[in-house]
């Protein structure tokens, strides 16, 4: 009986279709394909916003609470970043790459690996390394995304800052996150990290 | 007036189409963009510098 079936339907899936034009099975095709590439898209760019992101308490109870005092979250002009601006890439492969790699944080959330402030405060060395070099590697490129070096103007910095970033900022010795740890978010205890 | 068999054979070419553009092409299309995104993160641990 399902073998019949089977059959019938791959002679129909295998064999020119004798009730459907040309025009209709392409532009059907074509307008279903942009449907799915707008709706998958839309649910891609919602998994990136805050309201997602701290739906999880480990991360509205932690990071996003500790976030609130910083410049990144609230400051003079308003212009903040949000979960993604720092933790999520702009471009498509390594964004994919990212959201693939997300599934680490499903199985957390499922077998609780942080889900109370002690299981949260043991790994979080673990967590900062992990962003650490993330940023290191890809030379704090979401950092870049809105400050960009050339356009800094020293003269309104510090004097430390000034100094900092005209020679190794610019030299390329160092990258935006080998100094800037703990921005936005508490430092973990810093034992053996060069320069702290 | 279709006869009963080609009636049968419009409603299962119907539902073939329906099936590939609404079910198969998605699936399709979010395993693939998985396993290509499973490749990135699996090339980018191993190319990662250590800390």
């Amino acid at each position: 009986m399902l073998r019949r079936m089977t059959k019938r339907y791959w002679s129909v899936l295998s064999t020119p279709s004798r009730y459907f034009s040309l025009g209709f099975l392409t532009l059907g095709g074509f307008i279903a394909g942009i449907i799915f590439w707008g709706g998958f898209n839309t649910v891609l760019e919602f998994t990136n916003t805050e309201a997602f992101c701290i739906s999880c308490h480990e991360m509205e109870e932690n990071v996003f609470a500790e976030l609130k005092p910083t410049i990144h979250y609230t400051n003079r002009s308003g212009v903040r970043a949000t979960c993604s601006d720092c933790h999520v890439p702009h471009a498509w492969t390594p964004k994919i790459g990212r959201k693939m790699e997300a599934s680490k944080e499903v199985w957390g959330k499922i077998f609780g690996t942080i889900d109370t402030p002690e299981k949260f405060e043991a790994m979080r060395r673990e967590m900062a390394e992990r962003e650490w070099a993330r940023l290191k590697n890809n030379d704090s490129l979401e950092c870049r995304n809105c400050h960009n070096f050339d356009y800094m103007d020293f003269t309104r910095q510090s004097p430390v800052a000034a100094s900092a970033h005209s020679t190794a900022l610019a030299s390329g010795q160092k990258t935006c996150i080998d100094c800037h740890k703990g921005i936005a978010h508490r430092l973990p205890d810093m034992s053996g990290v060069p320069g702290y | 007036m279709p006869s009963p068999l080609d009636r049968t054979r419009k409603r299962d070419e119907r539902r073939v189409f329906l099936f590939l553009t609404v079910v198969l092409a998605p699936l399709l299309t979010v395993v693939v963009i998985g396993v290509y995104g499973l490749g990135v993160w699996l090339y980018q641990s191993l190319t990662r510098p250590p800390f």
